[in-house]
């Protein structure tokens, strides 16, 4: 039985896993087949089989083929768009890998996610192109729009829990469980946000992630949406724990 | 479980739980093993069995060794003010072999790795601290691997130490992109050596 020739198609590294000796199994992001793990022999031994294209955050243009079972093969890699600026300081790569990490939990395998991918992309493009790391709203955002182009958009303008729609001034708080922002009577236990929370953040998840990279965050909890990933995949995101290990001490500290 | 097979198929399976060691390379071994004198099996045998209690991890620089401190951090010709901080025990055997250092050296056991968990407080960051904090120590060589890991642990370590008032180099140019330190060849690892830079 002859060897199907590769399908060539651009996807982002979002894992790599050490495979045996020499090889690894290499997680993708495509617009077309959603998250693809595949096998790429000799990543690991070989400097000239792969380059450096296979860095997490790369955008590749992968030749990949079937295999039997999930697992599919990765014959070769070209890169089309590397992030080494954004390896110019520990937080841009924290964020790096954790946006790579949400992209990558919240997309279905072999099932396309052009929104997905395209989210992951210019995230990684403006973590390469900025030369400090970026406000916090910047991550609140791309939270908000995965979610969203999951189809677990996060209620933020009305209760996850009575769905009526937020009267101004009302009281709020956010139940990550519930998917998003409640009346704190609708929900018990939910984390109470200051006013003017929702509000900042529904605007985040609707602007440019580009505009958001100096903007500043709404005073209140930043973890919140995170935290809705995290209830949504039923697991904690590994890279998240790292990403506030690795944070800038205070000035001076 | 193993107790259940025949001799040779306990060895087989044994030998199989090696990293890159398949079923039929193990079986390989098992019937080669069979074809040598006794005393070979009993050679590979003990010194196998003896290696766990044989080594420990070296109290200053972390390395597995044979005495503790090791053989490295006792030699009186090396120089206390460069520490070559590597990732992995075997990366030290990559740097020696290069000829272009020597100093002293700090193993890590790992990197950082946001999408394993695992973060400075999994390495053995404190311990390069307290050596940094006793003094000596003018220049921090950062030899971990050119990738997202290696990156990030060296950015981490850079703004961690320079406040102790060291100079904190890391290993540039020479290694291929994507090439992991144990791959790597004498020559680009001495390229490497000589083309540290600044952090
Ligand atoms: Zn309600
Ligand atoms: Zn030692």
């Amino acid at each position: 039985m002859g060897r199907a020739p590769p399908e060539h198609a651009p996807a982002i590294v979002v894992g790599l896993v050490d495979f045996g000796e020499a090889d690894r199994v290499v997680r993708l992001l495509s617009p077309d087949h959603g998250l693809v793990a595949a096998l790429a022999r000799r990543a690991r031994s070989s400097r000239r089989r792969f380059g450096g294209a296979l860095d997490l955050g790369n955008k590749v243009e992968a030749a990949l083929r079937p295999g039997r079972g999930e697992l599919w093969h990765l014959d070769a890699a070209r890169l089309l768009d590397g992030r080494l600026h954004a390896h110019g300081d520990v937080e841009r790569l924290g964020l790096l890998a954790y946006t790579a990490e949400v992209a990558g939990a919240l997309a279905r395998p072999h099932h396309p996610e052009p929104r997905l991918f395209g989210l992951l992309d210019v995230a990684g493009v403006l973590l390469d192109s900025v030369t400090a790391p970026p406000s916090p709203l910047f991550r609140m955002a791309f939270e908000a729009k995965a979610l969203t182009f999951a189809g677990l958009r996060p209620a933020l303008d009305r209760c996850a829990g009575c769905g009526r729609p937020f009267d101004a001034g009302e009281e709020r708080a956010f139940a990550p469980w519930a998917g998003g922002a409640v009346h704190p009577a609708c929900q018990a236990g939910a984390t109470p946000v200051p006013p003017g929370w929702t509000e900042a953040v529904e605007a985040a998840r609707r602007t440019p992630l580009r505009e958001l990279v100096d903007a500043a965050p709404p005073p209140g909890p930043r973890w919140l949406l995170a935290d809705a990933i995290e209830a949504h995949l039923g697991r904690a995101l590994r890279s998240r724990r790292v990403l506030a290990a690795i944070a800038g001490p205070p000035a001076g500290g | 479980m193993s107790q259940d097979l025949d001799p040779l198929r306990r060895v087989v399976a044994q030998l199989a739980r090696f990293p890159g060691i398949g079923e039929r390379t193990a079986t390989r071994l098992a019937y080669w093993l069979l074809r040598q004198p006794p005393e070979t099996a009993r050679e590979i045998g003990e010194a196998v069995a003896g290696l766990p209690d044989a080594m420990v991890t070296c109290s200053v620089c972390c390395d597995i060794a044979a005495t503790d401190p090791c053989r490295r951090c006792s030699d009186p010709r090396r120089s206390d003010e460069a520490i070559c901080v590597v990732e992995r025990p075997q990366d030290i055997a990559a740097i020696e072999q290069s000829g272009g250092f020597h100093g002293r050296y700090h193993v890590l056991h790992g990197a950082i790795s946001p999408l394993d968990g695992v973060g400075p407080d999994d390495l053995r960051v404190r311990e390069l601290v307290a050596r940094i904090e006793a003094g000596g120590v003018v220049e921090v060589v950062v030899a971990t691997d050119p990738d997202v890991e290696g990156d990030a642990t060296a950015l981490y370590l850079a703004r961690l130490l320079k406040p102790l008032g060291v100079r904190v180099t890391r290993l540039a140019h020479g290694i291929a992109v994507g090439t992991e330190l144990e791959y790597a060849d004498r020559s680009s690892v001495a390229r490497a050596l000589e083309n540290r830079r600044e952090l």
